[in-house]
């Protein structure tokens, strides 16, 4: 029994990142109906842009996550206006595609500048690190730092998207983009603005996650697949559901590889193909 | 364009005519080994391509299960041959069926779900990944080690030392989906199909049963699929999970079709010589030390195309063509 809790936990401590990650994902799709493919690869560079970071100045990875949501922010809007501003009106087939291209061109640049080696940041410059023990049941603190950084960050989004002008103007958009720019609304602009919070989000998560994760330039493409697991329970378009969508994963996945070791994934693909058969809007969705 | 008794469709036969002849010499003209090879692989993505048209192009369910459905083709007609002994010739036609009833399973919770669009190809992608998870740890299909075919060459198990029986293998075979594509097109069934591509909603509402017709294309594209996963195993003589069954394999199908020209036939011919022209190009050009230039020429090309020029190649040459044709024959 203990080692299941501890699996759950294992799991549940992995669930905020991934939320964070599915959030910006979830995010555009809301606003313009578009799948981001190289969400993945936005994670990878940033976790490999803190990692360079602590590498080269020798401080506690944590003091990025400003710089790197401000270098993917920009990453973010530099996509959208390059490359996804000019697809929103094509068919779905190259919609999917370019954002694809993007995806190959980031993690092939991280190859050829990086080379396929893993990497990881040295324990040493991780400050908060090592496990803690409550009534039997294991933390791993790097680990529980992510989740909770990743869960005030979802704060921060949510009070964004509810209080603020902007925020609400972006919520108008996503329901009905034609009458919010009768209002006055910059609909580009929100675009925009969207791509550059979405990638702000993955930046945040990547920053935690480099922590306690190894780094390659292929590290997007599991992390990216898992994400649609989660923005498809959840729901497309609702933040709520990828947060309640991120931690279920997590504790399915943490269960089912104890459980059944090596097909954890397994069943995680599988619950994903049922709620696309059975409830393709989402626990959440509308 | 309309010249004195040459029509468009003249024209199209005489040039598919010419390139078939063009194809049954070409052994003689490449002298090289890796030519012939490379031929081999463009022929072969053909097949995969207009398969994969079929579905995504002319029925418009984006696919991302045909690496699987390759598989099944490639690791049943393998199966049969190493644990039983039945000669590919046979096994083909298992491949085929086993990918197509694969295909079959897949599609008809999906389309009785009414699951289209995004939804479908994010269907199809779990389903692929599914099938690859469990492969990888299947002890009966050799888990991640896969699967290798014995390596001496016989006529009976359809191995040659020599590329050349290989080439005009799967130019018949290509040849063969070809004609049958042509004819599905231009039948009923590719009416229906382009109507619902055009708009599902419409389509069901004339009286067209929506779900049935989606379900044979896919039948038939995962048939053929399966037939050339046959070929793949016995060419390269080793399967494996990690190099067939992933997304970035289905991509790269579907891709094919895509940069080629999406819903037409001469499309998955062209993007079939692009991208396989610049998969070994670029890496023959910057393969070697800088590692991973090849394909960020490669994603930026893919992002291009679809900015400027979604429907494919093959639009871009007919309207050059039609450009000149308007100057020059006027």
């Amino acid at each position: 029994m203990q080692i299941y809790i501890n699996a759950i936990v294992a799991g549940l401590l992995m669930g905020g990142v991934y939320a964070l990650i599915a959030a910006g994902l979830s995010l555009i799709w809301g606003v313009m109906e578009v799948i981001n493919f190289a969400h993945g690869e936005f994670l990878m560079i940033s976790m490999f842009m803190t990692f360079f970071f602590v590498m080269s100045s020798k401080l506690d990875p944590l003091i990025f996550i400003p710089l790197c949501a401000v270098i993917l922010f920009l990453l973010g809007i530099v996509v959208f206006q390059l490359v996804v501003k000019h697809v929103l009106k094509g068919p779905m087939v190259s919609q999917i595609f370019s954002t694809y291209g993007v995806s190959l061109f980031l993690a092939s640049l991280a190859l050829f500048l990086w080379g396929h080696d893993y990497k990881s940041i040295l324990p040493e410059y991780v400050h908060l690190k090592g496990t803690l023990e409550m009534f039997g049941i294991v933390f791993n603190v790097p680990r529980l730092v992510a989740t909770l950084g990743c869960m005030i960050t979802y704060g921060i989004l949510f009070l964004f998207l509810a209080y603020t002008k902007t925020g609400k103007a972006l919520r108008a958009v996503s329901q009905d983009k034609e009458a919010a720019s009768l209002l006055g609304v910059n609909a580009n602009l929100i675009y925009a603005l969207s791509w550059g919070i979405a990638a702000a989000c993955v930046g945040i998560a990547g920053t935690f996650l480099s922590t306690f994760f190894y780094i390659f330039p292929f590290i997007g493409a599991p992390f990216v697949t898992l994400t649609f697991v989660i923005v498809v329970l959840g729901g497309f378009g609702s933040l709520m559901g990828s947060l309640v969508g991120g931690f279920i994963v997590g504790a399915i996945h943490g269960v089912t590889g104890v459980m059944f070791p090596g097909y954890g994934l397994v069943f995680i693909y599988l619950i994903f193909f049922l709620i696309l058969l059975f409830r393709p809007k989402g626990l959440f969705g509308y | 364009m309309e010249l004195k008794g040459f029509s468009r469709n003249t024209f199209r036969l005489w040039m598919a005519i010419v390139l078939f002849l063009l194809a049954l010499v070409a052994p003689a003209l490449i002298r090289s080994v890796y030519g012939l090879h490379l031929a081999i692989m463009i022929l072969f993505y053909i097949v995969l391509g207009e398969c994969w048209n079929l579905v995504g192009g002319y029925a418009g369910q984006l696919s991302f299960a045909h690496a699987s459905l390759f598989a099944f083709g490639a690791y049943s007609s393998s199966l049969l041959l190493i644990k039983v002994g039945i000669p590919p010739y046979v096994g083909l036609f298992a491949a085929g069926m086993v990918s197509g009833i694969a295909a079959l399973v897949l599609g008809f919770p999906c389309f009785t779900a009414k699951l289209k669009g995004h939804y479908f190809a994010l269907a199809t992608v779990g389903f692929a990944e599914v099938m690859r998870l469990l492969f990888l740890r299947w002890q009966f299909v050799g888990m991640a080690q896969g699967l290798s075919l014995p390596p001496t060459p016989s006529l009976k198990h359809f191995v040659f030392v020599s590329k050349i029986p290989y080439y005009y293998a799967i130019l018949s075979f290509a040849t063969i989906v070809l004609l049958v594509l042509y004819i599905i097109v231009g039948s009923k069934l590719g009416l229906y199909l382009k109507a619902i591509r055009e708009n599902e909603e419409k389509a069901r509402h004339l009286g067209i049963n929506t779900r049935l017709y989606k379900l044979i294309a896919f039948f038939i594209s995962a048939f053929f699929v399966g037939i050339s996963g046959t070929f793949y195993a016995q060419y390269i003589l080793h399967i494996d999970p990690q190099s067939i069954m992933t997304l970035n394999h289905s991509i790269k199908i579907a891709l094919v079709a895509i940069v080629g020209g999406i819903g037409t036939l001469i499309g998955p011919i062209i993007g079939s010589f692009i991208v396989m022209g610049l998969d070994e190009g670029l890496r023959v050009l910057f393969g070697g030390e800088a590692k991973g230039i090849d394909f960020m020429v490669f994603g930026i090309i893919v992002t291009l195309i679809a900015i400027f020029e979604p429907r494919g190649i093959s639009k871009l040459i007919s309207r050059i063509t039609r450009v000149i044709s308007q100057k020059y024959f006027k």
